[in-house]
């Protein structure tokens, strides 16, 4: 989505969610698209199938009134993600989405502003991951150029340092199950992080929204466009935004819901069958399609069988 | 069977703290803290482990201040029992500066937190708030300058003096006793998990060994009259790793021992039973980690632990002993930093986004886009009236960060219905000065630009100047000329004719990039000015000497504003009513030209490879963008560089004039070379501008009389040569170009 086209479009959707009428009637199966109330009995289904989820009311003051005030959106939080998707792709051989100069954000990411000598370029026990590097540059670049984080003392150097408690009971911390370094087949270290979830109701576009919150393996809260590295490329040049979470406020990764209503009509079209599938069935097909977009990312989604 | 037992460890909790907090937290220390360093009491949360990958942490949010009226706590309560989570009270102690951070008295803060520990089990108030045994420290420092967060957390654990111990460990669905009914608790614990939240039973509670069922502790009286080897102890559990518990349950064990520990003594002292263990000897107790996988609790993710309890004396409890910093990054004890600067200051947040949008474009449409160098292009706009706002709202549009306005005059009750960047405020007492009052303007839409406003009027040619004021005047051409000298771009954004000879001559004399922009009544004109005279001669080298048959001056470089006049430059406005000397344009002219002036710099930065000189792009016509489209390259008045590409940038064409109108709606492209006798940028007075000493005197002369600059150019005597007098049908009567 161009980006212009995102801020006026933001603020478009503003002043038309405003004054549109919230959808009432059904059109999941001919548009893809799903009314509030379908929306919570998709989401009570979910919630019951897989109980990760959970529905959340939130803040009050940001909540939808088209929404009952304790189903305003769903979350899953905590959920591992061991590797970053770009390593992942590019270790299967995909090189070609990121090469292209003519588009994607991955590879006008590298145009000579930093690359791997930024302070920010992984260490080399990370995966060496050119795209990362390139992400890694991009992020410094959107921070200001004289930029005055230098002044801010590495923790690593900060002199600060507690002394190591004697303490036979506490396991260290290095034996901790999460932060254990683990290696993959190809002997790189895997770093896990984990995402908190949530799905929101996008009263413009009739279909759920996905927004993601990440933690580093050491469970500080990640900057939204680290979590760039864990969607396809193929998404990530095209679909996902960082946008303040509507019920948070937290700048967030969300993979924007533009293109769902389509791409869902699709999928439903395609699970063909005898049957027309079941509203109730709506996020379970979401969520198997938001998990080609974040395909590291390891939520829930277990379908159940009535599903196939 | 001690003897084999081995330390039990239990897996530290791990803070995550969601941005949120932070920005809640600076708000509070905003709004209402001020420099106190109370202590704030919040509240986090966890859950029991998710998955065998990672262990829950304690995390914190937005809602962690727990503030609010009935309902937004009732309201925040329903949401952490339907997300099954649970809560843990905690401490926050915000301190004012970093070196309070540094030096500040950990060792009290723990030893204090210990106390509290032992009070709250002695007193039986842990025995009916199981929370009580999860508490934690936040100790902060918030930097709010750089939205920077230091911040270390301790969660309290109390260190008896035998520690307790590990006997065996393995999946609950696998025990050897409780394997058996390993469904039954499931469910049960399940149910358990799902009471509301404020009820502590859902901390830890009682399992029956031989029938699996769950009990809820409903006193402390159900563990302490029972026989230890005909229940489990479950508590819930957010470690995920096989062999170890997580810390949560290191006090609830701790809780346990100490009182049935006075359970015994009490019980001793009045001659009831004497405990055949006796009151210090090791007791057994096993425990059940709940743990979950998909969302439920599972027979295979919970573990039984069988466990020694720990022992302690009175003295201990005198004088506790806590332990539990959390460890950094680093992997040793120490504190984390969180650096919000780019994702929460609304600064920094303004201009990630400003930047993120352009790049956007870049990414997705267009990887050619030269988002950076346009966006720290620095550029000089002169004059703060119409045009200057819509040149500077777009200018913050494509992320430019450094503009100054140059403006002499003072914001007047006409400016803000159609200058965009004034208010009615500005008006008041006079009118604030216009320049100043843009720049603030831009500050405020856009924090991270920035803006100044000088406050100057330009000198100009026919506006005689008094030998007193002389000095003043000749300091503002040089003024002029720094502020030229700190700019990439400079816009002539003026309104009246005169005042762009000086601009125009400076940046000729400097081949300094000058977008011009001027109004008629229902027409406008953009330009840019070509390069400077010298400048072109110094490429003349490679360039050659182009002359054509108008008189040589061409030479691949593009005209000024005034290179189309045969009379110099003068006062406009005295002789004038006053509908001729304000400013009479329909409204909607100057966001069009302004943003159109915007655009033609944008364009013109990707026209050459960098240190190239853009205003040397071929300028295009109507006719020649038509015919380099179709592949004949007659590129007229496309200069010297018609050789190479036709000149369009990624971006499109890059011409020289635009001139346009809202009376027919057109919209033409013009190119013209520059005229060697032009009075502002032809050679013979960029040359006297450049003299050192003979600049000055220059300058006054042509302040005092315009028609020395026809002299001086040859402008004179070649109006004197030619009789056609379409020479003269052009002049700066009506429209302001
Ligand atoms: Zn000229």
């Amino acid at each position: 989505m161009d980006a212009l086209k995102h801020k006026v479009h933001t603020a478009y959707k503003g002043v038309a969610e405003s004054l549109m009428t919230t959808r009432t009637t059904s059109a999941f199966l001919e548009k893809g698209v799903v009314t509030p109330e379908e929306f919570v009995v998709a989401g009570d289904y979910l919630v019951e199938q897989c109980p990760t989820w959970s529905w959340q009311g939130g803040d009050a003051k940001s909540a939808k009134s088209y929404l009952p005030e304790d189903k305003q959106f769903l979350v899953t939080r905590n959920v591992p993600c061991l590797k970053r998707a770009r390593a992942m792709e590019e270790y299967a051989g995909k090189e070609e989405h990121l090469s292209g100069e003519d588009e994607g954000w991955v590879a006008a990411g590298g145009d000579g502003n930093g690359g791997s000598k930024d302070d920010d370029a992984p260490d080399m026990d990370e995966i060496p991951d050119i795209s990362a590097l390139r992400v890694d540059s991009r992020a410094k670049e959107d921070q200001n150029d004289d930029d005055d984080d230098a002044d801010i003392p590495d923790m690593d150097d900060f002199d600060m340092c507690g002394d190591e408690e004697d303490d036979a009971s506490a396991l260290p911390s290095s034996r901790a199950v999460t932060t254990v370094t683990t290696a993959d087949d190809a002997g790189h270290i895997l770093k896990t992080r984990t995402y908190d979830l949530s799905i929101t109701y996008d009263k413009y576009y009739q279909t759920p929204r996905v927004w993601l919150n990440g933690y580093d393996e050491r469970r500080r809260a990640l900057d939204p466009t680290k979590a760039l590295e864990d969607i396809s490329a193929e998404h990530a040049k095209k679909t996902v935004t960082i946008d303040p979470h509507p019920h948070t406020s937290v700048p967030s990764a969300s993979i924007h819901p533009c293109k769902h209503a389509p791409v869902m009509k699709k999928l439903i079209e395609s699970m063909g069958g005898d049957a027309a599938p079941s509203v109730e069935h709506y996020l379970f097909v979401f969520l198997k399609f938001i998990a080609s977009v974040v395909p590291t990312i390891e939520y829930d989604y277990t379908a159940s069988a009535s599903l196939r | 069977m001690a003897a084999d037992a081995d330390t039990l460890r239990f897996e530290p909790w791990q803070s995550a703290v969601d941005p949120g907090f932070w920005a809640e937290l600076a708000r509070r220390k905003l709004d209402n803290a001020g420099l106190s360093e109370d202590p704030w009491l919040i509240t986090a949360l966890y859950t029991p482990a998710q998955n065998a990958v990672v262990s829950s942490p304690c995390q914190l949010d937005a809602r962690a201040f727990g503030a609010g009226d009935e309902s937004e706590l009732a309201a925040r309560a329903r949401d952490v029992a339907a997300s099954g989570r649970l809560e843990m009270p905690g401490t926050l102690v915000n301190v004012n500066t970093l070196e309070r951070f540094r030096a500040f008295d950990r060792g009290t803060l723990m030893s204090n937190a210990a106390k509290k520990l032992v009070e709250d089990i002695r007193s039986g108030r842990a025995d009916d708030d199981a929370a009580l045994l999860t508490p934690f420290i936040a100790l902060t420092y918030a930097d709010l300058k750089k939205w920077s967060f230091y911040y270390w957390f301790a969660f309290p654990a109390l260190k008896l003096d035998v520690p307790a111990k590990v006997i065996s460990c393995g999946p609950l669905a696998e025990h050897v006793e409780l394997g058996a009914v390993a469904d039954e608790i499931s469910r049960g614990c399940e149910a358990t998990l799902r009471r509301d939240a404020n009820d502590p039973a859902r901390t830890w509670w009682i399992v029956d060994n031989v029938s699996g069922e769950c009990e809820p502790p409903s006193s402390i009286a159900t563990v302490r009259t029972r026989d230890f080897s005909t229940w489990t102890l479950a508590f819930v559990d957010p470690c995920a790793s096989e062999a170890h518990p997580g810390w949560a349950l290191r006090n609830l064990l701790s809780w346990l021992a100490v009182r049935t520990r006075e359970t015994e003594t009490a019980g001793e002292a009045a001659g009831e039973t004497a405990g055949a263990a006796g009151a210090d000897a090791p007791r057994r107790v096993r425990v059940l980690a709940v743990r979950k996988s998909a969302g439920r609790v599972c027979p295979r993710a919970s573990r039984v632990f069988e466990c020694v309890l720990p022992v302690t004396t009175d003295g201990n409890l005198e004088n506790p002993t806590g332990v539990g910093w959390e460890v950094n990054a680093s992997g040793r004890p120490g504190p984390r930093l969180a650096n919000l600067g780019s994702s929460m200051d609304p600064t920094r947040l303004a201009s990630q986004a400003v930047d993120l949008n352009l790049k956007l474009m870049r990414w997705r449409l267009l990887p050619q886009l030269r988002v950076a160098q346009v966006a720290s292009t620095r550029c000089l706009l002169l004059g703060a009236g119409t045009l200057g706002c819509a040149v500077a709202r777009c200018l913050l549009g494509w992320g430019v960060r450094k503009i100054t306005f140059v403006d002499g005059g003072d914001v007047s009750f006409s400016n803000p219905v159609r200058q965009s960047l004034f208010e009615f405020g500005d008006c008041l007492g006079g009118g604030k000065p216009k320049a100043e009052a843009a720049a603030e303007a831009l500050r405020r839409i856009f924090p991270g630009v920035d803006a100044q406003g000088v406050r100057m009027m330009i000198p100009m040619p026919g506006h005689p100047v008094p030998d007193a004021e002389l000095p003043r005047v000749l300091d503002d051409t040089r003024r002029l000329e720094d502020l030229i000298d700190a700019h990439d771009c400079v816009y002539l954004l003026t309104d009246t004719r005169e005042s762009r000879w000086l601009p125009t001559l400076t940046c000729a004399a400097k081949g300094k990039l000058l977008i011009n922009a001027a109004l008629g009544f229902d027409s406008y004109l953009v330009m840019r000015h070509g390069g400077g005279l010298l400048r072109a001669d110094e490429r003349s080298g490679t360039d050659g000497t182009t002359t054509d048959e108008r008189g040589g001056a061409f030479a691949g470089r593009l005209g000024c504003y005034f290179c189309n006049d045969v009379v110099a430059p003068g006062d406009s406005t005295t002789d004038r009513t006053l509908d001729q000397q304000c400013t009479v344009t329909r409204p909607g002219l100057a966001p069009i030209a302004g943003a159109l002036a915007v655009e033609m710099m944008v364009s013109t930065a990707h026209g050459c490879v960098e240190g190239d000189d853009p205003t040397r792009m071929p300028a295009h016509t109507h006719e020649s963008f038509a015919s380099s489209r179709s592949g004949s390259g007659s590129g007229s008045g496309s200069g010297s560089t018609g050789d190479r590409d036709d000149g369009t940038t990624a971006l499109g064409i890059v011409p020289h004039q635009i001139r346009g109108g809202v009376f027919d709606l057109s919209q033409r492209l013009f190119a013209a070379p520059a005229f060697d006798r032009c009075v502002a940028c032809s050679e013979k007075v960029v040359a006297a501008f450049l003299k050192p000493d003979g600049r000055d005197e220059f300058l006054r002369r042509a302040f005092d009389d315009p028609a020395y600059l026809e002299n001086a150019t040859g402008l004179a005597a070649m109006k004197e040569e030619v009789d056609d007098a379409a020479w003269l049908g052009e002049d700066s009567d009506g429209d302001d170009f």
